[in-house]
């Protein structure tokens, strides 16, 4: 059975890939990953969870052009497919609706 | 663009290249590069390069590396193609095959059975929880010369015990085995029960289905066993009442579960309080009597205690306590663990006699043999087979084998005709374990639900398998395919000469075995020719066990019987004469040597006793009643004559009672024990007043079923309650050859199947032997060879083979019948007569399997032999 939620890590993940576009591919993304949280996180892992969410099917990649810097070597490039958009979406509201009944939060936030 | 001042590490790139997924490969290391430069341009070139390792580290993923296991596995095919392969060999290879698996599957069913019989006798007694803590006191005694080793204490020895050996947790004294009439509602049975005290319950530990053990504490209360309750009562014997030997009134106090059929109590249906036993003599007399040693003593050591340091602290109890009489025997006391109970009982000259254990160890070896015979075929053919098989291998290594799927082939393959052989001996084990239970006397079932027995098969079929199969499948399989497919490959000597070897040894073994057998038969025959002594045909006894049959008067009661006209003579004595007889050391008589104390059997008797029974007179007279010393008169055998010395007829020998008996006739020496040991001393002496035996011989041309009948209603007239239960001496007699003859049926029957092993392999050996020759037989035919120069040719090899393992199991055989014989005191001379009879009649049986293929071969046209390539 395929997994079909969204983690945690996995939706940051995919947030950058979407606010990345065209140049989202796992070097640059980890590489954004660490400048919009600190925390700085490998290639590798970041590219499993590229890899893990292009089989729930909210991500597709397809092999983008070659740089100098990368020895001429191409980069795969990801982007969000609309299943993708919806789960992002979903878990937003999901969210947004948890937060709305939090009473403490409720009069601050401004949604 | 900058100057490059560093590369990535190569090792951490080759790394990656290793072990990434192919496609993953330009994509990762293109990201870790820019990665790399990226850094350069930050930090020092070091910290570049290690974080290049950490990337690379973190690449090792389930998702990103390879997966290793890079060809599809086919070894569920390859198997089923083994056994399909396997079972094609079978049908293609009818003969062989039925061969092997009709070989082996008797050699296993023998090995089973007879496993079966050796667990079922080790195991003995081993049902009870406290098996490893349970002895019986048994003493060492001794009469002049002979030392008897009993299992027999007086009462007061259990009080004794208890009070004085620390090391017993539980002592208990109970009477032997005792024959009881149980009456529930006017129908009396026989069976048989112990008097035991109240610990025998916890010793033992008592199953009680229902009702309490405690009721051995009372006097008329009773326990039944389970079984004998459902038989006699019914459910729901407890409450129920019973008469006791038409004498007393007893209440079924509890049922107990059935004492397990490999076990001491197998036989005991009821358990009766000894407070009981006590009330029925004089008590007080009983309870402190330490001469009369009529009782067993068991106990139960304490946990940790060792059986030698006990043993010390009874080893001379019974000396310090008895009178001068009990002291002239010199008892010195042991313990009998409970594991020796049933193998090593009995004693001779204070050593345990081994012949039990020694029997079942034969037995045991017996069916290993036959096993390894029926192994031996197995590996025979398979092994000359091989030969042919080898062009197999060639080919099948061409078109692409490897050795390993080979080895499995051939491995399989005999997997597969043990398994069948093992499924068809489990059946022949099914069908024949009633039977073998008759032969036995025993109850054994085949324990599937027991872990060591399932192992054990499975062990054995692994490797008999593997012993079988091994030969071919690592010897063959290592072939080269280019010398096997060109013919220039032969299998040498050292494949040939073990098969040799091991025919040689399984005609040994089995003519060992033909010849044991008859060596066991002639035994028999030889103790069967023994002059007896005293008529066996058409005399049956009756047993008196109520004391209203034994107070009537034997006079009215003979005439009453001899009134039938059925009954020719009757009469009565206290042990039958098939049966075991007291003894005494202690009688004397004028010039007897004083230090000598031989030990002469007693039986008394009415004065029809020796004509009834047809006794021999070899001096002297018979009992009579027109003489009315006779009533103090005394008959003696040969040997007790000897003892008394020369004219003992008129000698008067003094008894320890202070009566005074004259000797009137000395009869024939008698066989009253085994007839396989020397007989002793015995004599008979006058005397009507106790419980016994009533004696009938019928008249000529009677009809036995009248007879019976009407002396059945003649004893009803005189004690209502009185079972008739008689036996024929003839009957009683044969008795004594049970066991030598139960060894000489299985003897026969595991010998014949041995020869029939080793014959059917001889038969396989033979064909396989002249289908290799075909071409040259039909050649030698073509040259002019008559029918028998080739059968001569084909059969020499064999009869060599057969000639050597008769040199070798003859003197064998003879070395272990003669051992076999010596447990025997009257045994028959090994003569050389059987061994030749044996020897001709193993040669012959042998020929006749030979033949058969090698005439089929030998007067086939030569035309269809050698055209056939």
């Amino acid at each position: 059975m395929i997994e079909t939620r969204l983690g945690e890590f996995e939706e940051v993940i995919l947030l950058l890939v979407g606010i990345l576009g065209e140049g989202a591919y796992a070097y640059r993304i980890a590489e954004e990953f660490k400048s919009q949280t600190g925390r700085s996180i490998s290639i590798g892992a970041t590219h499993s969870t590229l890899d893990r969410l292009e089989g729930k099917g909210f991500l597709k990649s397809e092999m983008g052009s070659a740089t100098a810097e990368r020895g001429g070597r191409r980069k795969r490039i990801f982007s969000i497919t609309a299943l993708g958009k919806r789960v992002l979406k979903e878990s937003r509201d999901f969210k947004v609706s948890l937060w709305e009944q939090y009473p403490a939060f409720k009069v601050n936030i401004g949604y | 663009m900058k100057q490059r001042t560093s590369i990535p590490p190569l090792h951490a790139q080759r790394l990656l290249k290793r072990l990434l997924r192919n496609e993953l490969a330009e994509e990762v290391l293109g990201d870790l590069e820019e990665k790399f430069y990226e850094s350069c341009e930050t930090q020092s070139s070091f910290r570049a390069k290690l974080n290049y390792w950490y990337q690379v580290m973190n690449y090792l993923r389930p998702f990103a590396i390879k997966r290793f296991k890079t060809s599809p596995s086919n070894s569920g095919d390859m198997l089923q193609s083994y056994l399909k392969i396997g079972w094609r060999n079978l049908f293609r290879n009818s003969t062989y095959s039925i061969i092997n698996i009709t070989g082996l599957a008797l050699g296993m069913a023998v090995a089973l059975l007879i496993g079966l019989w050796v667990y079922d006798e080790l195991s003995f007694n081993t049902s009870f929880k406290n098996y490893n803590r349970i002895a019986a006191v048994y003493h060492h005694i001794e009469f002049g010369e002979d030392k008897f080793t009993i299992g027999d204490v007086p009462v007061p020895m259990g009080q004794e015990l208890r009070e004085t050996v620390a090391e017993f947790e539980e002592t208990v004294i109970t009477t032997w085995p005792k024959e009881q009439i149980v009456d529930f509602e006017d129908t009396p049975t026989t069976i048989t029960g112990l008097f035991v005290e109240p610990a025998f319950a916890t010793i033992f530990s008592l199953e009680m289905n229902a009702g309490s053990a405690a009721a051995l504490k009372e006097i008329h209360a009773v326990l039944l066993s389970q079984s004998t309750a459902e038989k006699i009562i019914g459910p729901d014997a407890v409450g129920k009442t019973i008469r006791l030997n038409n004498h007393d009134n007893v209440v079924v106090a509890g049922v107990y579960k059935d004492f397990p059929n490999n076990s001491e109590f197998a036989n005991i249906q009821i358990l009766l309080p000894f407070n009981y036993y006590t009330a029925m003599g004089d008590p007080a007399q009983q309870v402190t009597n330490w001469e009369d040693l009529n009782f067993q003593c068991f106990v139960l050591l304490n946990e940790n205690t060792s059986l030698a340091s006990a043993d010390l602290k009874i080893k001379s109890l019974l000396i310090s306590k008895g009178s001068d009489d009990l002291k002239a025997i010199k008892p010195e006391g042991l313990l009998l663990p409970m594991a020796r109970w049933h193998l090593y009982n009995e004693f001779k000259n204070r050593v345990p006699i081994e012949t039990k254990a020694n029997l079942i160890w034969m037995f045991g070896s017996v069916g290993v043999f036959v096993l390894l015979l029926a192994c031996i075929n197995f590996m025979n053919l398979s092994t000359a087979r091989s030969e042919r098989r080898a062009r197999e291998v060639g080919v099948r290594k061409v078109m692409g084998s490897v050795r390993s799927q080979l080895i499995n082939q051939f491995l399989s393959e005999s997997l597969l005709v043990v398994v069948a052989a093992f499924v068809i001996s489990m059946l022949l084990v099914w069908i024949s374990l009633p039977w073998f239970n008759t032969l036995t006397v025993k109850q054994i079932s085949i324990p599937w639900n027991n872990f060591y027995f399932l192992s054990a098969t499975f062990l054995f079929i692994i490797t008999t398998s593997l012993l079988a199969g091994s030969y071919p499948a690592f010897y063959l399989s290592g072939f080269n395919p280019i010398k096997v497919l060109k013919g220039t490959f032969k299998v040498g000597k050292w494949v040939k000469r073990p098969r040799q070897m091991l025919v040689v040894f399984q005609f040994t073994v089995s003519v060992i075995l033909v010849l044991c057998t008859g060596v066991v038969f002639q035994q028999i025959q030889h103790a069967k020719n023994r002059p007896v002594g005293f008529l066996r045909q058409g005399v049956f006894f009756v047993a008196v066990r109520t004391q209203d049959l034994s107070l009537a008067n034997y006079n009215s009661l003979r005439a009453d019987v001899l009134a039938t006209g059925y009954i020719q003579n009757m009469s009565k004595s206290f042990f039958p004469i098939t049966g075991s007889m007291s003894a005494d050391a202690s009688i004397t008589w004028d010039g007897k040597d004083p230090a000598s104390r031989p030990l002469i059997a007693l039986n008394s008797c009415s004065h029809d006793f020796p004509s009834t029974n047809g006794f021999e007179f070899v001096a002297g007279r018979d009992f009579s009643r027109a003489y009315s010393t006779d009533s103090a008169a005394l008959i003696v055998n040969e040997m007790a004559a000897k003892i008394f010395g020369d004219d003992v007829i008129g000698k008067k020998i003094k008894f320890a009672s202070g009566i005074e008996r004259e000797i009137i006739g000395v009869i024939k020496d008698q066989i009253r024990w085994s007839p396989f040991t020397n007989q002793s001393a015995h004599m008979y002496f006058v005397k009507y007043e106790e419980y016994g035996f009533l004696t009938f011989r019928l008249a000529e041309g009677a009809s036995t079923q009248a007879a019976l009948a009407s002396i059945k209603g003649i004893i009803k007239k005189y004690d209502q309650a009185a079972p008739f239960e008689y036996k024929f001496v003839d009957e009683d007699y044969n008795r004594l050859f049970n066991h030598e003859e139960r060894i000489g049926k299985l003897a026969t029957i595991f010998a014949s199947l041995a020869i029939i092993i080793s014959g059917i392999g001889l038969l396989g050996l033979s064909a396989f032997a002249a289908s290799q020759r075909t071409k040259e037989i039909g050649i030698r035919k073509v040259l002019g060879a008559s029918v028998f120069q080739v059968w001569k040719l084909l059969s020499q090899d064999f009869l060599k083979l057969i000639l050597i393992a008769l040199l070798v199991a003859l003197p064998l055989g003879y070395y272990l019948a003669h051992n076999w014989l010596t447990q025997y005191e009257y045994r028959t001379n090994l003569s050389w007569g059987l061994f030749a009879v044996v020897g001709i009649a193993a040669v012959g049986l042998m020929l006749i399997s030979i033949s058969h293929q090698s005439l089929k071969a030998a007067s086939s046209n030569p035309v269809d032999s050698l055209r056939s390539e």
